[in-house]
């Protein structure tokens, strides 16, 4: 019965997969004007075998098809993956409009608690019930907040987005939706998109009078977004024409913290949201030296201070000791010229990166680790040194990494090649 | 990717196999070229969505083509890719490029120069404010150079696109929607830049028949909408200017670069012809040579576009030789949509199949069309739901830049 039950279940998949990849197909047609045959030599199939019987294509096709459509690769497997249906947004029988409010706040609370499963749940109930436009996009964007500490970038920035679209929504929400979304594409490497949409936003909210807690909370991230874009801009070498646009991404980093400073006396929007702003004054350190040379020995030894301080349980000084190992790790590549010094102290910024992504799920700082532990590795084998083993936790650091950050996927060959000297070790 | 399981599993192939439930054998046959569901289950076992997984594996296999610009690529060879997509009006490919140009950044004028080729991208995607936007922070960046010819060479050809595909407006739109004041002096200040550019001569560059076609055709168009002349006289001109590209498309050889340069430069021609009939139809008494400047357009593309189809071109070039043809061929049936909306003769009961395919190839490039009146009155009255369909996959697929969409 069982096994009748799970051939069905098959067989309905396949039956799916057959109809989405013939959809794309179709589409991919009219888009470029093919005839089948067309189609077929552009992807590289006989015009008869365009669709396999289990609907399931080889890569090739789904890049073929990607290429065909103009589309990026993990859109065309989006759609051919997707389940049948949106079953997410499926409202819990119980759940009332006036149950809004609790369910927002409960999910909040949740995630404070880093139960993220939970507050993921709570906010899609509280989308389910939301009764305007406003509340929609509130719900998704404390659901997008969710989804961004569980670690799931992708899902926060589907969240952002999705609220962003919906009609009628208030000016305020929506800026903030915006701010965010250029945040989490920061974090994920689309800086020149993070900038656009950051700037709009501050452009935005210059031009209305109204103080209002979200939207300052708006300026507040956008600010930040636009302030790591340009300072992840300037390069690592001959970096002296970028003095000008340091301290422009240095005044972003200020304007931030004054933000955040004001929001700190209000109740509603207490520095629970801003964790990160805790941290400001310790990236822009980073913008200090290039601004004045004659500063880094200085910005050196402070950020190796906040570095190496000891724990505590006040929200954000581990994700300061994270943007400070940033901080460090690039003012040592600009300004440390002694090759001892300058690998003792990205050994310490990458360890800090590590302990901060593994601890939190942030593969922004887990790609920055990466990042440094690969160069690390590299000249490790240059010397003749065989690197370190690849542990379970590295191994899932590099899944997160080429999952939730697309820029890094250009790297995916040189982590597999610098990893899969592993494989088989034991049977 | 299973090696990484593999190390994700104490280094036990056995486990690794069994925790993305995959047969081990059936993996090593597969290899060379895997299944799309074989990935998906080691993305699983790993964490990852699918479509993560099948991007990382795919990294390499895209390369460095028009989807996924590689890193690598030295910045001369980038500035060429960008040169090529201008020329084909290939929005995605703008996109991809801009961001790779803000990673490679050696000056601030490049970081500048990558936000002006996402300004490039939005005009194509015919999204103007966004393109301002970004206009507007390349301009604040600082595009100017002292010494590099080849960058300003190609900061003249991007401005001039945006400045002039700006003057001429979205296809969507029967009349010319004009920004709020700080877009206009965005658009001034770049207009600015160009002429200084283009005036002291370094700029200009050797120039290929396309660019000096689409040059040409801009100047005849930017005359037509400036209003010193008759308008029926400015439509007269510029249909004499595709007619010109078409005999320049039949007089050339079999040598495939020029075949493409001029079916390039008669895809310029035609489309700018057509949005100035679009923006000139109701100047006058012009009405019905408006409407028949746009059709003609479209009927010399339709046969570039079957001419170059027939030339059984490799796989690769058959994605790419004719994206001009056809990229400006979908601008043009839209500006025929919205000439025909502004003048009621939009029938939603009578349209067809093909209409309805012109319409989502519209849409998929233009994503702003969903929100115009032809696609207004056509989703009213569309049963097939087509358009609905579509409306999804352009969120699906250029959310990338949905903002203000």
């Amino acid at each position: 019965m069982l096994t009748d039950e799970i051939g069905g279940l098959e067989a309905a998949r396949e039956a799916l997969a057959r109809e989405r990849l013939e959809e794309l197909q179709a589409l991919a047609r009219t888009y470029r004007n093919w005839s089948v045959k067309e189609l077929a030599l552009a992807l590289g199939r006989q015009p008869g075998r365009l669709v396999p019987e289990s609907g399931m294509p080889k890569i090739d096709l789904v890049v073929g098809l990607a290429k065909a459509l103009d589309w990026p690769v993990d859109a065309v497997v989006d759609h051919l993956m997707k389940p049948a249906g949106d079953v997410r947004r499926a409202p819990i029988a119980h759940d009332v409009a006036a149950d809004y409010a609790r369910l927002y706040d409960e999910s909040l609370q949740k995630r404070l608690e880093r139960d993220y499963a939970e507050a993921i749940r709570l906010a899609v109930r509280a989308r389910a019930v939301a009764d305007n436009p406003t509340r929609r996009a509130a719900a998704l964007f404390v659901e997008a907040f969710a989804h961004e500490a569980a670690g799931s970038y992708v899902e926060s920035v589907r969240c952002l987005r999705d609220a962003v679209r919906i009609d009628g929504v208030s000016l305020n929400w929506r800026l903030l939706c915006d701010a965010h979304l250029a945040n989490v594409l920061f974090m994920q490497g689309h800086t020149t998109q993070a900038v656009g949409i950051a700037s709009s936003v501050i452009d935005y909210i210059g031009s209305v009078s109204a103080a209002d807690p979200v939207l300052q909370s708006a300026c507040a991230v956008a600010h930040w977004a636009r302030g790591h874009s340009l300072r992840t801009s300037i390069p690592l070498a001959n970096f002296d024409a970028w003095g000008v646009l340091a301290q422009t991404a240095r005044d972003h980093f200020r304007r931030a913290s004054e933000i955040a400073e004001e929001l700190s006396t209000n109740d509603a929007f207490s520095m629970r949201n801003l964790t990160a702003s805790t941290s400001i004054d310790a990236i822009a350190m980073e913008l200090d030296a290039i601004c004045d040379e004659q500063a880094h020995e200085e910005v050196v030894r402070r950020l190796v201070d906040i570095v190496r301080e000891g724990g505590s349980v006040e929200p954000g000084v581990s994700e300061r000791k994270a943007w400070a190992s940033i901080a460090l790790a690039n003012t040592a590549k600009r300004f440390v010229t002694d090759a001892m010094q300058l690998r003792g102290i990205l050994e310490l910024a990458s360890a800090a990166l590590r302990a901060h992504a593994v601890a939190t799920n942030n593969w922004y700082f887990a790609h920055r680790h990466l990042q440094l532990d690969s160069e690390r590795r590299r000249s490790l084998v240059d010397h003749g040194v065989a690197s370190r083993a690849l542990d379970a936790t590295e191994a899932r650091l590099v899944a997160g990494v080429l999952g939730q950050i697309p820029v890094a996927r250009s790297e995916a060959a040189s982590y597999f090649e610098l990893y899969a000297a592993q494989e088989g070790s034991r049977t | 990717m299973f090696a990484l399981l593999v190390s994700m599993c104490d280094g036990s192939r056995k486990a690794a196999a069994l925790r993305a439930s995959v047969d081990i054998r059936s993996f090593d046959a597969m290899r060379a070229v895997p299944s799309m569901d074989l990935v998906a289950r080691l993305g699983r076992a790993l964490g990852l969505d699918a479509s993560a997984a099948v991007d990382a594996i795919s990294a390499d296999a895209v390369g460095a083509s028009r989807a996924g610009l590689g890193l690598g690529l030295a910045r001369e060879r980038v500035r060429e890719f960008v040169c090529e997509a201008d020329l084909d009006d290939d929005a995605f490919a703008l996109e991809c490029a801009a961001e790779v140009m803000a990673k490679q950044a050696a000056l601030p004028r490049d970081l500048a120069l990558a936000h002006l080729v996402r300004a490039r991208a939005m005009v194509a995607r015919g999204a103007h404010e966004s393109a301002m936007h970004a206009a507007e922070i390349a301009l604040d960046i600082g595009l100017a150079s002292d010494d590099d010819g080849a960058h300003d060479a190609i900061v003249a050809q991007l401005a001039e696109s945006i400045v002039f595909e700006s003057m001429l407006g979205s296809p969507c739109e029967a009349r010319q929607v004009r920004g709020d004041a700080a877009t206009g002096a965005v658009e001034a200040k770049l207009a600015r830049m160009l002429r200084q550019l283009l005036g002291d001569g370094s700029a200009v560059g050797c120039g290929s028949a396309s660019l000096v076609a689409r040059r040409d055709a801009w100047r005849f168009a930017r005359r037509a909408l400036a209003g010193t002349g008759s308008p029926t006289d400015a439509l007269h001109e510029l249909r004499q200017a595709t007619d010109r590209a078409v005999e320049r498309l039949r007089a050339v050889g079999a040598d495939p670069r020029s075949r493409h340069d001029a079916e390039r430069a008669l895809a310029w021609t035609a489309s700018i012809a057509a949005i100035a009939a679009l923006r000139l139809h109701g100047a006058g008494s012009c009405g019905r040579h408006a409407m028949s400047t746009i059709v003609s357009s479209e009927l010399a593309l339709d046969d570039a576009l079957d001419d170059a189809m027939r030339k059984d071109p490799s796989q690769e070039e058959l994605a790419v030789i004719t994206r001009a043809l056809f990229t400006r061929r979908a601008r043009v049936a839209m500006c025929e949509w919205s000439t025909r909306a502004e003048l009621g003769e939009v029938d939603a009961r009578t349209i067809d199949g093909i209409d309805l395919d012109e319409l989502v190839r519209s849409s998929l490039l233009f994503p702003r069309a969903r929100t115009s009146r032809v696609f207004d009155q056509v989703n009213r009255a569309n049963s097939r739901g087509e358009i609905q369909r579509v409306r999804k996959f352009t969120l699906d697929a250029l959310s990338s830049d949905c903002w203000m969409l």
